[in-house]
């Protein structure tokens, strides 16, 4: 009976709300490319009522029952505009112009959202300034970029893993326009493997996860491409020291329908044709392709979007005389396609349909005298999703999201075959098929000018492989913020997610030697919650934000130590990984970001504590994880010398990362062996890391939309040898190893070769629009 | 490839490892076969150079106890290595070894159990001499198990070894590699895990090791009058610890976390292993 009353009175409320505005309909674009703006900010001014663009730059925005209405608009890397409005039951279409000025921090924008969320809670930064931050060999790249971020760190040095805080890569959902993208890079991991000319908008979700997204553990990276300019044909190509890149752009129909293709490929693709009649060698390709086409219509807007990355080495030698060929290829395709249509009356659909191959190769090709053996390693992943929400602004008070999605995936995580000129004989593993379903439900309510909530609801249903088995998950999301003042807001959050897939990871680099496995009876889903409680102070030209969070994670599997891909013969992956994992971390993360004048920049610090428990491993203790990191430090600033000119640094300082190394060695003289004693896992630590990057920019923009950008620059300016990972390596003296019977070792020597990638590395790229 | 590319920014430097002090350390095998054999020498700290004679202990009392507390003190017939081929190792039985010594912490095992012996095992050989040009001529054996227990109760290890090291100059080594198609990276050297192979109910494999004994130079080749080739089943400690030197030899192991070493013994470090073998010498044409 109480709930029904509650209901009755939470009814009565949500209609008095609704009688008391009406609502605005739009869609914001880029003036000079007629592009759809994702995550753009609409706020009507006199009751600092704010929405927020959709997938499809669409927004609906409670207003008063005035004709004119002020509003003003907001977006990263544009123009700010304050406009009066005429108010009309159709969808409003409005323009912002992009930012002529040099890439730069957004302060202003964040104001706009009035609070509603914690600064660090979603992260959104301008792409053409992640573009702009010095990375490695200087390739523009915007995910790894974020890594600057709080709360978002790398794991080993230079790699485009992004650990966000304190999870593990195959926790983050990685949406490349709505598709999953499974070991996302190139390059063995030096590399993110989307084109960073078409890339137009990235979110990422740290805390606070709007009940549309699941099936991850710590984050959710939403990566969004360009649709394609519907005004006129754009081109535009860039070259570095590892790729060349192009995009072309334009209106199939204008100003109604667009292409975007872009591609870019590597320069040590060239060895491919030097080494193509040479009987020792390594060759490298690596590539990815994107187009999206995108159809607008005053009610509906569909985009279909297709993408594949492809890496490929080979290695020719030869082995006691004997020529071997390997080979080693990796890459994703994905498809999707994304409908939305308003139905009038506040009420739109948004229809996504998504699939997703990955898949890796490894061939080894020997010729011995019994004649050909070809062994080949494959690895692949198929996903197909789809999803569909409802979202219907009921008042100024009320809007809910609602929708459902389902999942069917197969995983064959081996299929080993070797083929001879007299058989051919396969071991695989199982082929793991698994299914899932989820219903989601988010309440938006805003409760006088001060409060807002998000209350989320995720029903989610895991059908896995096995002897039918099926797990169900409730997932609460809440999100409540509290306006303190003009400038200053409080939110906390709590968050419930599951994960049914497990990435077995050697933890050492992004190779797709990770082998995804999906959970089952003996490695459950794993679960995790997360508390979050955030402050955000802003100014006209500066922001400060804090967020304290612990997460409590369940069902965490970590591969047994000193267990490899490679090393692993058991046809049950199981029994190479400790399962029943509890993790816990804590954190707290603090961000200050400023404008003044030429000058921009930010700082930001992150205190944390990353703790794993699993019954076999360290005798059931607690202990720290491999990439647990205390003290987490990035200082970015950037300075415009003049109007084309702009140089960017950023400094990184954390403590090390963690490493099992042996404390003792002994002799087994029977075998002529040394034995290194290694009682606890991640017993070392690594010394402190710390880096600086700078690239001074030439931007030479025309009002015609051509732009010419000459970045040079260096990673690791001062060339610190920073620790990515360490071999010990042990050496026997007058005597032989392997094991003989005959001879005996005089003496052992023992070293730890601790190994540094990149020191300092000069780079010069160059991009041109046209 | 990563590697090679990597070690051109290696550096070494020193990480100041923890080392707790010098332990006793031992490597003790026991069987009915052969008895009790030990090599006891001392920890030494996980970087630097360290001779062999240095860290034997020589002056230690071995101590080998039955489950009746009866012990047995196992004699040093040379520096460092105590043996006594004569104790008497029954099947079933479980034993423990208990290893002192001046100013060292005194290091006991943990109770070993030998395990059942081979079951009736059938083994056929052909050897022939290959005169393929490899660089040096081969030995080639096939050799044929059949009739061992299903695979799980028990570990086995095939080993090949030549007696000892009687009558061969130590300037020559002495090797075979197993070669079969599945499990070519188990191989270590003279030692062959079929545990990690076989998959069918019994075991009843066929394996060709080339088996040499060469010199440095890998141009001369010592005549050999006999080989032992020795099928043994294992306990779990012993496998696993065999299996860590696999890891420790592989070319994959070096860019893998290194894991606790395997270990039965507590106030000091190392294994006792138990094993209960069969041992067929093979006279070579």
């Amino acid at each position: 009976m109480k709930y029904l009353q509650f209901i009755l009175l939470f009814l009565s409320f949500v209609c008095l709300g609704n009688l008391s505005a009406q609502t605005l309909r739009g869609q914001i674009r880029d003036a000079s490319t007629g592009e759809n703006l994702i995550g753009a900010y609409v706020v009507e001014r006199t009751t600092a009522t704010v929405a927020q663009t959709d997938a499809f730059g669409r927004f609906t925005l409670p207003v008063p029952d005035d004709k004119l209405i002020s509003l003003r608009l907001s977006y990263l890397g544009y123009e700010a505009l304050d406009t009066l409005a005429a108010f009309d039951k159709q969808p409003l279409i409005l323009y912002l112009q992009p930012d002529a000025t040099l890439p730069t921090v957004e302060v202003s924008s964040r104001s706009d959202e009035n609070g509603a969320r914690s600064a660090l809670a979603t992260v959104n930064v301008p792409v053409e300034l992640l573009n702009a931050m010095p990375a490695v060999l200087g390739e523009a790249d915007p995910i790894k970029s974020l890594q600057l971020l709080p709360g978002i760190s790398a794991g080993v040095e230079g790699m485009a893993d992004l650990l966000i805080r304190g999870g593990t890569p195959d926790q983050n959902l990685v949406l490349l326009d709505g598709a999953k993208i499974f070991n996302a890079n190139h390059l063995f991991g030096l590399l993110s493997p989307v084109n960073p000319d078409i890339v137009k908008n990235i979110t990422v979700h740290k805390s606070a996860f709007p009940a549309k997204y699941g099936r991850r553990l710590s984050g959710v990276v939403e990566i969004d491409t360009e649709e394609g300019n519907k005004k006129e044909w754009k081109k535009s190509v860039g070259i570095g020291i590892i790729n060349t890149r192009f995009q072309v752009s334009g209106p199939l129909v204008k100003d109604k329908a667009s292409v975007s293709i872009g591609a870019r490929t590597a320069h040590l693709s060239l060895l491919n044709l030097i080494a193509a009649g040479q009987d020792n060698g390594i060759t490298y390709l690596f590539y990815d392709f994107n187009v999206k086409l995108n159809w607008l219509t005053d009610k509906s807007n569909l985009s279909l979007s297709f993408f594949r990355n492809y890496d490929n080495m080979g290695i020719k030698d030869a082995f006691i005389g004997l020529p071997v060929n390997a080979n080693f290829a990796y890459g994703n395709t994905t498809g999707s396609a994304r409908w939305a249509w308003s139905f009038g009356n506040n009420l739109d659909l948004v229809a996504i349909a998504t699939g997703t191959r990955y898949f890796y190769r490894a061939e080894e090709d020997i010729t011995t005298g019994s004649g050909p053996r070809m062994t080949t390693n494959l690895s692949s992943i198929r996903d197909l999703n789809a999803k569909v929400s409802l979202t219907k602004v009921f008042s100024s008070v009320l809007s809910v999201e609602g929708g459902v999605e389902a999942t069917t995936r197969a995983i064959e995580p081996r299929a080993l075959t070797i083929t001879t000129d007299e058989s051919v004989e396969n071991e695989s593993l199982v082929k793991e098929v698994s299914r899932d379903f989820a219903g989601f439900l988010s309440l938006y309510l805003r409760l006088g000018s001060a409060v807002r909530v998000e209350l989320g609801l995720r029903g989610q249903y895991y059908q896995l492989p096995g002897a039918a088995q099926s797990q169900n998950f409730l997932e609460p999301r809440t999100l409540v913020s509290y306006r303190v003042s003009p400038k200053s807001t409080l939110s906390g959050s709590y968050t419930f997610m599951s994960q049914p897939l497990h990435m077995i990871s050697n933890n050492f680099i992004g190779i797709p030697t990770n082998l995804w496995v999906t959970a089952n009876d003996v490695a459950p889903p794993a679960t995790g919650q997360q508390f979050a409680v955030g402050y955000t102070y802003q100014e006209e030209a500066s922001q400060y934000a804090f967020e304290a969070y612990y997460k409590s994670n369940k069902n965490i599997i970590d591969p047994l130590p000193g267990v490899g891909f490679f090393e692993s013969n058991s046809s049950n992956w199981e029994e190479d990984v400790s399962t029943g994992g509890r993790n816990r971390i804590f954190g707290m993360e603090f961000f200050h970001k400023q404008t003044a004048g030429r000058f921009f920049g930010w700082a930001s610090y992150v205190l944390s504590w990353n703790r794993i428990q699993y019954n076999d491993v360290n005798g059931g203790r607690w202990y720290f994880r491999q990439f647990d990191r205390r003290h987490d430090l990035s200082l970015v600033a950037g300075y415009d010398l003049n109007k084309k000119w702009q140089v960017i640094g950023n400094f990184v300082v954390n403590s090390g990362f963690r490493l099992s190394l042996p404390d003792a060695l002994y002799v087994d003289a029977f075998t002529n062996d040394v034995i290194p004693v290694v009682r606890e896992r991640y017993n070392t630590k690594t010394p402190l890391y710390h880096r600086l990057d700078l690239t001074f920019r030439r931007t030479v923009k025309r009002s015609n939309g051509r732009s010419r950008i000459l970045s040079l620059g260096c990673y690791n300016a001062y060339g610190r040898r920073n620790l990515s990972f360490a071999l010990t390596e042990e050496d026997l003296i007058g005597g032989q190893r392997p094991a003989t019977h005959i001879g005996t070792v005089e003496a052992v020597t023992n070293d730890v070769k601790l190994f540094s990638l990149f020191t300092f590395v000069p780079f010069l790229n160059y991009a041109a629009t046209f | 490839m990563l590697l090679t590319c990597f070690t051109a920014c290696s550096k070494t430097v020193d990480l100041n490892l923890p080392f707790n002090g010098p332990q006793i350390a031992v490597v003790a095998h026991i069987d009915p076969a052969e008895g009790v054999r030990a090599f006891v020498s001392q920890t030494v700290a996980p970087t630097g150079e360290y001779l062999i004679e240095e860290l034997k202990i020589t002056n230690a009392s071995v101590i080998v106890f039955d489950e009746e507390g009866n012990g047995t003190s196992v004699p040093q017939i040379r520096p460092g290595f105590y043996e006594l081929p004569s104790l008497v190792v029954e099947t079933g039985r479980r034993y423990r070894i208990e290893i002192s010594a001046t100013s060292l912490d005194t290091l006991r095992s943990e109770w070993v159990r030998i395990p059942n012996a081979v079951v009736e095992p059938v083994l056929e050989s052909v050897i022939m001499l290959d005169e393929r040009d490899f660089g040096f001529p081969n030995h080639e054996i096939d050799l044929f198990f059949s009739g061992i227990d299903p695979v799980g109760d028990t570990y086995y290890l095939t080993e090949v070894f030549l007696d000892r090291v009687n009558g061969i100059d130590p300037g020559y080594r002495f090797f075979a590699d197993f070669d079969t198609r599945f499990c070519e990276s188990e191989n270590y050297n003279l030692q062959f895990f079929p545990d990690n192979c076989m998959q069918e109910d019994t075991f009843s494999y066929r394996y060709d090791p080339n088996i040499n004994v060469i010199n440095d130079e890998g141009t001369a080749r010592v005549s050999m009058e006999e080989i032992v080739f020795a099928l043994r089943s294992i306990d779990e400690t012993y496998y696993s610890y065999l299996r860590d030197k696999l890891r420790l030899d592989g070319e994959t192991g070096a860019i893998l976390e290194a894991r606790p070493s395997t270990t039965n013994v507590t106030g000091g470090v190392g294994v006792f292993l138990a094993s209960n073998s069969f041992l067929e010498v093979v006279a070579v044409p």
